[in-house]
């Protein structure tokens, strides 16, 4: 019999790595096991980290102490800041990666880990007793022999591997993606432990040798200079980028993939798994919006020491010859010659309504999911996920409260509360339409919105949190000094005019003229010597706040309101059938999910206001001790 | 704090008829509406009357001061003799000083403030939910069919412009769409939209709680003496008194009938100072409450920029523009804002001279329509009223870059109008957002 570990994570994607290293680092002996060590945190699709609302949740992770934003930032290959163009609240960072050295840094973290193991193998089964976790077996096969390894918490993050098939076509294979190793018995495991299982399905475009590409035909994407960083840990890092490439297709391409449609997986009837609109097929687009004359494709360097490149926005079940034949009729990839054909993949996976909001199952204690097996998709996505299912379960372990983060808190919290309170019907994508604090949560304050309440997880580092406290008091004292009051006088004057904003006659808050448009710190310290310098993001907080000044107290207020119900814990022990007053509905979905608070109640389909008052009632009689 | 309430606590059509009052003031309030006075908790008899001192009923009433009353706050009762007119006459007057309470707010302040056992509380909540269901259900069934269909209508509007600011957002390379260009169309229409529909309902309500009239005006454009002088030449006027807010003074007065809330706003301008600012803030308010806007401008001094800001800020609005101290000389005429299609009286606070023509004017403006389908809920006029405040903010911001402020301003436009149609945005955008758009990688 093997020692007992603390935790054992199913997986080394990237929500296994995340999981994983925040278990050990919180000082428990921690087992990570996947199916291939040559494929941990493999970016199995394109080649990216970051972009709208997910490049938020990369400064999320990196604000409780996670490992992606320094991985990316370590191995970036270009940055870009998206939607410059609009406001703060809705920049977005992302960062084109080096696969494989992301890969080989993301191991190398887990290597050096104190109290983490390593171990290619297979799990196959989850043993429980008393309903609580009590081992995992591993298979025999895959270089290892099978056996029981005790312990006492297991985080699932299984990614797309269970029972995965690959459709290309009419080709059906029975495997992971790449041509990796799928995962042949846990499917079984869970369902017998009482989580029905789904079937959903995403899919990947083609690769094509970068050599064989008329880059000139193409319009050329280059990154930000200087190159932004997702960690606020990391300074800048003057590497040379690569570029990006644009290209479109055309009505030759739609011609070949309608003349073609037949043949895809995916219209053929071969896959009967749920697909998402999130992340369509090439089919799928043409198919739906047939009135389109051009979809863009951009072109994306897999990593430094390949030519390979990725074909973002040509995900597709065609064929290897169809696929070809598209790819040919566009300009810059006429000559193209395919690395690996694009396909699609459906795998199992649970419905996270049978989760908490800590990603702990409901009815088995030491049980934590993360990642795909949730029903979600993406990188990042399954990183936050990892991280907060890892923390939570390494709470659990310490028998300390879980740490909830809320819709107004991140946009891991909106994650989470979807998955676990709405559910999803179809692989899920984070937005950040999603977010209904979107002005409060934005990806600039990440830390100063999650790194204190990390704090007692003990993820958070000594020098990120005298960071932190730095920046704080930068702003404090930075917008004490703008609480002053500017006389009229020309300099100020000819301030305002040059930006084309009204001149007042009366004293003005320094404050208020930030908000002024065009207006910014560093001009007004010219000014005035009250204004202490301050660092590039104490100034970048302090504009913003100006700048966003009414709506950010307009949504404070509505996060107020919002934490009121959120605060309202409802016991475990609410017997809801026993519950006069709710409908029959409402009683059932609430007996089923169990919601933690009235607020997340309020949120599950079919539960009413009304419902939601009686439920209100019942608190207080609770409370009032009766 | 909880603010003033009154609502109908018996059903519409009996012999009598109990309106409730609670929350702070109740006392001011029944002492002003009532004539009859009596020792708390005890019934006196006396008569309801009106602003205008006309009598409107014969009634009984009692005032229960806090702690010892069913909501635990000073509450008042009135025993009116019934008639559906005389009980909405009543209402309408107390209106105009209270805000009518929602469903079940009455039964809430009691259970908050510890005043109901829990299975009195319960059994009362399983009344209210029952109610609220119905009433959810009926929201819009209670709206003449072509009025939901325009309020629905713009909804979709809306909703469809919200999908695209979200798409561009969220898909900033991939969206090819232009969804930016069509959107100041799109919005003026809404606004305009809303406040036609909220003005449809403009009838039902001032039939109730009377018009709320707002004066706007620079600073020394003789707002103070427009008010009084349009509130002194009714003889029998109300007491005068400082409103909630430190800088809005209101008179009730009835003009040809029509029962009018006046309400003189501090100047409205850009205030840096912070104390001015909140007063400001709060005029703001009331204007943007107001079911007519009466910009007041000094006609013996020139048109400032300030004039010019305020024409601008309140165009769109029911309005109509006074060109006050007509017995001064003159240094331009109500003709200047009529050639710009603004509609103008020609006014002199000091010597009354005009004014029986602005109060009909005024009169013309409010009063009730016998024909037009009304929306005559109190809480959906608020709510159109909000949505179009909100789509007003929408327009200023789309001018600029941060379509993430536009995409604010349209979210609470359309849980505004959710609050009539049932409807949450947040629900049907992502669908909308990729059935419409090709994005997604």
């Amino acid at each position: 019999m093997a020692a007992l570990y603390d935790a054992v994570v199913l997986g080394a994607g990237h929500a296994g790595c995340e999981a994983a290293l925040a278990l050990a680092r919180m000082g428990l002996s921690t087992l990570v096991v996947t199916l291939n060590l040559d494929s941990v945190a493999l970016m199995a699709c394109n080649p990216a980290i970051g972009g709208t609302s997910k490049g938020h949740l990369v400064r999320e992770v990196d604000a409780l102490g996670g490992e992606m934003g320094l991985a990316a930032d370590a191995e970036f290959i270009q940055m870009r800041m998206l939607n410059t163009g609009k406001g703060p609240a809705v920049h977005s960072l992302r960062a084109q990666m080096d696969k494989r050295r992301y890969h080989e840094r993301m191991k190398r973290a887990l290597e050096a880990q104190e109290n983490l193991d390593i171990l290619q193998g297979e799990v196959s089964e989850i043993l429980t007793e008393n309903g609580r976790v009590s081992a995992v077996r591993l298979s025999g096969g895959v270089n290892t022999e099978g056996e029981l390894i005790p312990c006492r918490a297991a985080v699932v993050a299984t990614g797309v591997y269970l029972k995965s098939r690959i459709l290309i076509g009419d080709h059906v294979r029975e495997s992971g993606p790449s041509g990796l190793l799928r995962a042949e018995g846990l499917s079984a495991s869970l369902a017998s432990l009482g989580f029905p299982l789904r079937r959903f399905k995403t899919g990947t475009p083609a690769r094509v040798l970068g050599r064989t590409l008329d880059y000139d035909e193409m319009e050329i994407q280059p990154g930000d200079v200087p190159a932004p960083h997702f960690s606020f840990l990391t300074e800048s890092d003057p590497r040379p980028q690569s570029p990006c490439y644009l290209t479109y297709t055309n009505e030759a391409t739609h011609a070949v993939i309608r003349a073609n449609i037949h043949r895809s997986a995916m219209y053929s009837g071969l896959i009967q798994a749920t697909g998402t609109r999130y992340c369509p097929s090439i089919e799928d687009k043409i198919t739906r919006f047939a009135d389109k004359d051009r979809h863009q494709i951009f072109i994306e360097p897999e990593g430094l020491s390949t030519d390979e490149m990725y074909v973002q926005g040509m995900s597709t079940s065609l064929p290897q010859d169809v696929q070809a034949d598209m790819l040919h009729t566009m300009p810059g990839l006429r000559h193209c010659r395919i690395t690996r054909p694009g396909y699609a993949i459906e795998y199992d996976c649970i419905d996270p309504l049978m989760l908490d909001v800590t990603l702990g199952a409901k009815a088995i204690s030491g049980l934590y999911f993360a990642g795909q097996i949730n029903g979600s998709s993406g990188y990042e996505e399954a990183a936050a996920q990892g991280l907060y299912a890892g923390i939570n379960c390494g709470l659990y372990l310490k028998k300390e409260p879980p740490l909830v983060l809320s819709r107004a808190d991140a946009y891991i919290g909106v994650l989470v509360d979807d998955l676990a309170t709405k559910g999803t019907n179809e692989p899920y994508r984070m937005m950040t339409s999603r977010a209904e604090y979107r002005l409060l949560l934005r990806q600039d304050n990440a830390d100063l919105r999650l790194t204190e309440l990390g704090r007692r997880t003990g993820l958070i580092s000594e020098e990120r949190y005298a960071r932190l406290m730095r920046k704080r008091e930068g702003i404090a004292e930075a917008v004490k000094a703008l609480s002053a009051y500017a006389p009229p006088d020309e300099a100020l004057a000819a301030l305002l005019t040059e930006h084309g904003e009204p001149v007042p006659k009366t004293g003005v808050r320094l404050f208020d003229l930030l908000k002024r448009a065009g207006v910014g710190y560093t001009d007004l310290m010219g000014l005035y010597a009250v204004l202490p310098a301050v660092s590039e993001e104490v100034r970048e907080q302090v504009e913003i706040m100006a700048r966003y000044d009414g709506y950010i107290e307009k949504q404070r207020a509505q996060v107020e309101r919002f934490r009121s119900l959120e605060d309202m814990l409802l016991p475990d022990e609410i017997d809801y059938a026993a519950l006069d007053g709710l409908r029959l509905e409402a009683r059932q979905k609430l007996a089923a999910q169990r919601p933690r608070s009235l607020g997340q109640a309020s949120r599950i389909s079919g539960v009413s206001p009304a419902d939601i008052a009686v439920l209100l009632v019942h608190l207080k009689r609770i409370g009032d001790g009766h | 704090m909880n603010d003033l309430i009154y609502a109908l606590a018996t059903p519409v059509g009996g012999a009598i008829a109990v309106v409730r009052i609670s929350g702070p003031g109740a006392e001011a309030l029944l002492k002003r509406v009532f004539t009859g006075r009596g020792a708390p908790r005890e019934m006196a008899y006396g008569r309801v009357v009106d602003g205008a001192g006309e009598t409107l009923d014969e009634a009984m009433a009692a005032f229960f001061p806090a702690p010892r009353s069913y909501t635990g706050e000073d509450m008042a009762e009135l025993y009116l003799h019934g008639g559906q007119v005389t009980v909405r006459r009543v209402l309408a007057l107390l209106g105009c000083h209270a805000r009518s309470a929602r469903p079940g707010e009455f039964t809430e302040r009691a259970f908050l403030a510890g005043k109901m056992d829990l299975a009195q509380a319960e059994a009362v909540m399983d009344l209210i939910n029952a109610g609220a269901e119905r009433s959810a259900k009926s929201a819009l069934a209670q709206l003449e069919g072509r009025l939901s269909a325009r309020i629905v209508g713009v909804e979709r509007e809306l909703l469809d412009a919200l999908s695209g600011l979200e798409a561009a957002i969220d898909y900033p390379e991939e969206l090819e769409d232009d969804v930016t260009s069509a959107l100041p169309e799109v919005l003026a229409a809404a606004e305009q939209e809303l406040h036609a529909l909220a003005g449809a309902g403009l009838s039902g309500r001032v039939l109730r709680e009377g018009a709320r009239v707002a004066i706007v005006g620079r600073p020394n454009a003789g707002k103070s003496s427009l008010l009084n002088a349009l509130a002194g030449a009714e003889r029998a006027i109300v007491t005068r008194f400082a409103g909630t807010t430190r800088d809005v003074l209101e008179e009730t007065v009835s003009m040809e009938g029509v029962p009018v809330t006046l309400y003189d706003t501090a100047g409205i301008r850009a205030a840096d100072d912070p104390v001015e600012r909140i007063g400001v803030e709060r005029a703001r308010l009331a204007a943007e409450r107001a079911d007519l806007l009466l910009v007041c401008f000094d006609a013996a001094a020139p048109l400032t920029e300030e004039d010019l800001a305020l024409l601008r800020e309140t165009e769109g609005r029911p309005r109509i523009a006074v060109c006050n101290k007509s017995d001064l000389p003159a240094l331009w005429s109500a003709e200047t804002l009529a050639a710009q299609g603004i509609s103008a009286c020609t006014v002199s606070a000091e010597t009354g001279e005009g004014l029986a023509s602005l109060r009909h004017a005024i009169a013309v403006r409010v009063a009730p329509e016998q024909e037009s389908a009304l929306v005559t809920n109190a809480r959906h006029i608020e709510a159109l009223q909000l949505a179009a405040a909100s789509v007003a903010e929408a327009q200023q911001n789309a001018g600029g870059a941060e379509l993430e402020l536009v995409a604010t301003d349209l979210r609470e436009t359309l849980s505004a109008l959710g609050q009539i149609t049932g409807r949450t945005a947040a629900a049907d955008l992502i669908e909308r957002i990729f059935s419409k758009f090709c994005v997604g990688k």
